[in-house]
C-alpha cells in the first residue's frame, strides 16, 4: 500500500500501469510528462516514482536527475520502451542518476509488482 | 686662297712679260688644278673661269708680236686646256665624293647597325668589327683588330672554324648559318649563327669577308626549355596514376599513356590510329560516333563531361567501370579531346559495401524505433489481458481465450526482442569467454537441430582463444546459421560443416575485410550444400524481415539479428554462395588476447570465379 507517481506520456501504458497498481492496492497519481510530474512531487510526497525513460518534454533521464536534485531520497523505478538504441546504456545511466531499479516494457502484471516491491524496499 | 691669288698673279705676270705666243695661256691650266684642293667642286669652275679671264687678259695686254693666227690659236688652245681639264677634274672629284660618301655610309651602317658584324682577311684575322660586336663581346676595338676570330670562339667552335668553316668560306666564298659559340670578354658563352661572304681581289684571292653574327642564345635556351618541358610532360603523362587518352575529332586515338595500357590491356601501338570506340562496350560504342558527329556539327558538348561514369572494355572483352573526364583542346585550329580515365572498380565496390552497411544501419535504427512503439503497445495487451484472465473462472472458455491473447502478446514480445537485438549496438551482458566453449555448447545440440539426412562435420580449434562477448548472443548467432543451413537443404541429404579457427588479419592481406581492423579473430565457418543463394538474395539477406521462405515458416529475422549481434561485438559476417551448390558463412569475432598475434595466419578463400562475396 504505497503512494506511487506514474510519469508516462503514452496513454495506454499509463492506464495499464495504473490498473495493475490499483488492483494491488496502491494509491496512484499520474503525470503525462516530467515537468508535470515534478509539479506533482512538489505538491505531495510519494513513496515511489515510476517514470518512463523516453518522453517528449523533459526526457526521462532529465526528469530523474531533477527529481533527485530536489528530493534526494526519492525512490525511482525507471521504465524503458526497449526499442531504442543505446537503451541499456541509458538505463544504466538512469540507475547511476538515481533510479533504483529499472524494468523493460512490455512486462506482465506480476513482473511490475515484483519490481515495485523491490523498489519500495530500497 | 692666297696661294691661288699668288699663282694667278705669277702666271699673269709672266704672260704679260713674255712676248706673245711664247707661254700662251696654257700655264693658266695650273689654276684649274688648284681647284682640286678645294672641297667644293664649284671651285674648279670658278678657277677655270678665272683662268679663262686671265687668258683673255694676257692676250689683250701682253706685248705684241708673233703671228696673229698663231697667237689666237695659242689662246684658243689654252682655253681648251683650261676647260678640258676643269670638266674632267670636276667629274673625277664628283666620283671621288660619291665614293667617299658611299664608303662613309657603309662605314656608318657597319658601326651603327645593331648587329654583330665583322670582317676578316684571308688569314682569318679581324680587320674590322661593328660597334655592336664590341658591345656584345665586351672588348675595345684595339683589343680585337688583328687577332684571329678563333681567339674569340669557344674551344670547340674555334677548332671547327679552323678545320672546316674557314676553309669552306675561302673556297666557296660564302657560308650560311654556322653555329658558333663566342666567348665574351667576361667569359660568358653565347650561342650564335654566323653567315659570311668572302670578297675576292682582282687576283681571285680572298681579300675580305663580311660576316653577320646572330646571337641565338635566347632562342637556344627557349628551345631547350621547350624540349625539357616536353620531357617533363612526357614523364608526368607516363607516371600519373590515371589513364590519359587523346583523340582527334574523328575519334582516332592519338596517344595512350602507360596507365591506360594497363587499364585496358592494350599496348599503345595497338590502339593509336584506331577509333576510340574500340575501348567501349556496346551500346556506348555506336553511340560515341554519334556524339562526336553531333558535337562537331553543333558544338554541343554531349561528350564533354566532368567525372562521368562509363564502362570501359578491355582487350579480353571484359568490362569495368571507369570515371571519365573529357576536355577539349584547340591546337592551331585542330580539335583534340583529352580523356582522363580512372578505374573505379574498387571504389564502386567499396561504395556498394558502404551503402549496404548504411542501409543496414538505417534499418537498424528504424527497427529500433518500431520495436519501441510495439513494446509500448504490448504492455496493455500482455498486462491487462493477464489481469483479466485472472478474474475469469478457471477452465472457462473465456479465460482460455484471454490467455491465448496473453500468449500471443508474449510471442510478439519475443519477436520484438529479436528485432531489438539487431538494433542494439550496446554491449549487453558480456564477459570474457572461451570461444571454443561457446561454439561447442551449440554443437552439442546439433542432433536436435539437424535432421538425420544431413551429414555434419565439425572442426574446432580448442585453443582458438577467448572473446569478450555475450555468450548467449553468440550462440544465438550460430544457431541461426545452422537453422538456415538446414532450411537451405530442404530436407534433402547434404553436408553441414561447422568449424572454428583462429585467423590473423594483417596489413599484408590482399583483400582485407572491410570494417575489420588488423588483429586476431576467431573465425566460425558454417558451410552447407543446400540450394545456395543468387546475387539478388545475397544483397538482402541481412535485412530484417527479408526471407525467401514461405509465409509462416521463419520470420526472416535470424540473419539480420545475427549480423547485428556480430557487428556489435566488433566482428562481421561474410557470405559466399553458389546457387545449386551451397553457401558458406564466415563469422569473424575479434579475439581478446593480443598475445596470440602471430600464432596462426589463415585467410578466407579468395573470391573464386563463380561465386560472389557480400557483406
Amino acid at each position: 500500500m504505497a503512494r506511487i507517481l506514474v510519469i508516462e506520456d503514452e496513454k495506454m501504458a499509463r492506464y495499464t500501469v495504473h490498473q495493475i497498481l490499483d488492483r494491488a492496492g496502491h494509491e496512484i497519481e499520474e503525470a503525462e510528462n516530467g515537468a508535470i510530474g515534478l509539479d506533482r512531487l512538489e505538491a505531495a510526497a510519494f513513496d515511489l516514482v515510476i517514470t518512463d525513460i523516453f518522453m517528449p518534454v523533459m526526457e526521462g533521464i532529465e526528469t530523474i536527475q531533477e527529481i533527485k536534485r530536489r528530493h534526494p531520497d526519492q525512490k525511482i523505478l525507471a521504465m524503458s520502451g526497449g526499442g531504442r538504441t543505446q537503451e541499456i546504456g541509458v538505463l544504466r545511466a538512469a540507475q547511476a542518476f538515481g533510479a533504483v531499479q529499472h524494468i523493460a516494457k512490455p512486462f506482465s502484471e506480476d513482473q511490475l509488482l515484483v519490481m515495485v516491491e523491490a523498489s519500495l524496499a530500497g | 686662297m692666297p696661294v691661288a691669288v699668288a699663282l694667278a698673279g705669277g702666271i699673269l705676270l709672266s704672260d704679260l712679260l713674255l712676248p706673245l705666243g711664247v707661254a700662251g695661256g696654257v700655264p693658266y691650266v695650273l689654276l684649274v688644278f688648284l681647284g682640286w684642293v678645294f672641297p667644293d667642286r664649284g671651285a674648279i669652275f670658278v678657277l677655270a673661269a678665272v683662268a679663262t679671264i686671265l687668258t683673255a687678259v694676257g692676250y689683250l695686254y701682253s706685248p705684241q708680236g708673233g703671228v696673229p693666227w698663231m697667237v689666237l690659236a695659242n689662246r684658243g688652245l689654252a682655253l681648251l686646256a683650261i676647260w678640258g681639264t676643269a670638266i674632267p677634274l670636276a667629274l673625277v672629284k664628283k666620283m671621288q665624293e660619291a665614293l667617299r660618301e658611299s664608303g662613309e655610309r657603309y662605314r656608318k651602317y657597319y658601326h651603327d647597325t645593331p648587329a654583330m658584324l665583322h670582317s676578316i682577311d684571308g688569314e682569318g684575322r679581324l680587320v674590322s668589327v661593328s660597334d655592336h660586336w664590341l658591345a656584345v663581346m665586351g672588348y675595345e676595338r684595339g683589343e680585337v683588330i688583328g687577332r684571329k676570330t678563333a681567339e674569340f670562339l669557344s674551344e670547340e667552335s674555334g677548332r671547327r672554324a679552323r678545320e672546316s668553316v674557314l676553309p669552306a668560306l675561302l673556297e666557296m666564298g660564302r657560308v650560311t648559318d654556322i653555329p658558333y659559340q663566342f666567348v665574351k670578354k667576361n667569359g660568358e658563352v653565347i650561342d650564335t649563327l654566323i653567315s659570311a661572304v668572302m670578297e675576292m681581289d682582282e687576283a681571285g684571292k680572298p681579300f675580305r669577308s663580311l660576316s653577320v653574327v646572330t646571337d641565338v642564345t635566347e632562342r637556344k635556351r627557349a628551345e631547350e626549355a621547350v624540349s625539357e618541358s616536353e620531357n617533363r610532360l612526357r614523364a608526368v603523362l607516363d607516371n600519373v596514376v590515371v589513364g590519359i587518352i587523346t583523340i582527334d575529332q574523328r575519334g582516332t586515338v592519338e596517344s595512350f599513356n602507360p596507365v591506360a595500357e594497363r587499364m585496358f590491356g592494350y599496348r599503345a601501338s595497338d590502339v593509336i590510329g584506331r577509333n576510340v570506340s574500340m575501348l567501349m562496350p556496346e551500346p556506348h560504342r555506336s553511340e560515341h560516333d554519334g556524339y562526336l558527329a553531333r558535337y562537331m556539327s553543333t558544338g554541343e558538348a554531349r561528350i564533354i563531361s566532368h567525372g562521368r561514369e562509363v564502362e570501359g572494355r578491355r582487350q579480353d572483352g571484359s568490362t569495368f567501370p571507369l570515371e571519365l573526364g573529357v576536355s577539349e583542346v584547340n591546337l592551331k585550329g585542330r580539335l583534340i579531346f583529352t580523356g582522363i580515365a580512372t578505374d573505379v572498380t574498387e571504389r564502386k565496390r567499396a561504395e556498394a559495401e558502404l551503402r549496404q552497411a548504411q542501409r543496414l544501419e538505417g534499418l537498424a535504427n528504424m527497427s529500433g524505433g518500431i520495436a519501441h512503439n510495439i513494446n509500448n503497445l504490448l504492455l496493455p495487451i500482455i498486462a491487462l489481458s493477464g489481469m483479466t484472465a485472472r478474474e475469469l473462472a478457471e477452465g472457462s472458455a473465456a479465460r482460455e481465450r484471454i490467455e491465448m491473447v496473453v500468449k500471443a502478446g508474449e510471442n510478439a514480445k519475443d519477436l520484438v526482442g529479436r528485432i531489438m537485438a539487431f538494433a542494439r549496438q550496446e554491449k549487453p551482458g558480456r564477459a570474457t569467454v572461451d570461444i571454443y566453449e561457446v561454439v561447442h555448447g551449440v554443437l552439442e545440440l546439433l542432433p536436435t537441430m539437424v535432421p538425420p539426412t544431413i551429414n555434419t562435420k565439425t572442426h574446432l580449434d580448442e585453443v582458438a582463444g577467448s572473446i569478450r562477448a555475450d555468450a548467449a548472443e553468440i550462440q544465438t548467432v550460430l544457431m541461426n546459421l545452422v537453422f538456415n543451413a538446414v532450411d537451405a537443404m530442404n530436407g534433402q541429404a547434404g553436408d553441414l560443416d561447422v568449424s572454428l579457427s583462429r585467423v590473423y588479419l594483417g596489413e599484408e592481406e590482399e583483400a582485407p575485410i572491410p570494417g575489420l581492423g588488423t588483429g586476431a579473430y576467431a573465425l566460425i565457418t558454417v558451410v552447407d550444400t543446400g540450394e545456395g543463394m543468387n546475387e539478388t538474395t545475397l544483397d538482402h539477406i541481412f535485412e530484417p524481415f527479408y526471407t525467401t521462405k514461405e509465409v509462416g515458416k521463419g520470420t526472416g529475422l535470424g540473419l539480420s539479428s545475427a549480423y547485428g549481434i556480430v557487428s556489435a561485438h566488433g566482428g562481421t559476417i561474410r557470405v559466399i554462395s553458389t546457387p545449386g551448390e551451397g553457401s558458406r558463412f564466415y563469422v569473424y569475432l575479434p579475439l581478446d588476447d593480443v598475445s596470440l598475434r602471430h600464432r596462426s595466419r589463415g585467410a578466407p578463400p579468395r573470391q573464386a570465379a563463380t561465386t560472389t562475396t557480400h557483406l
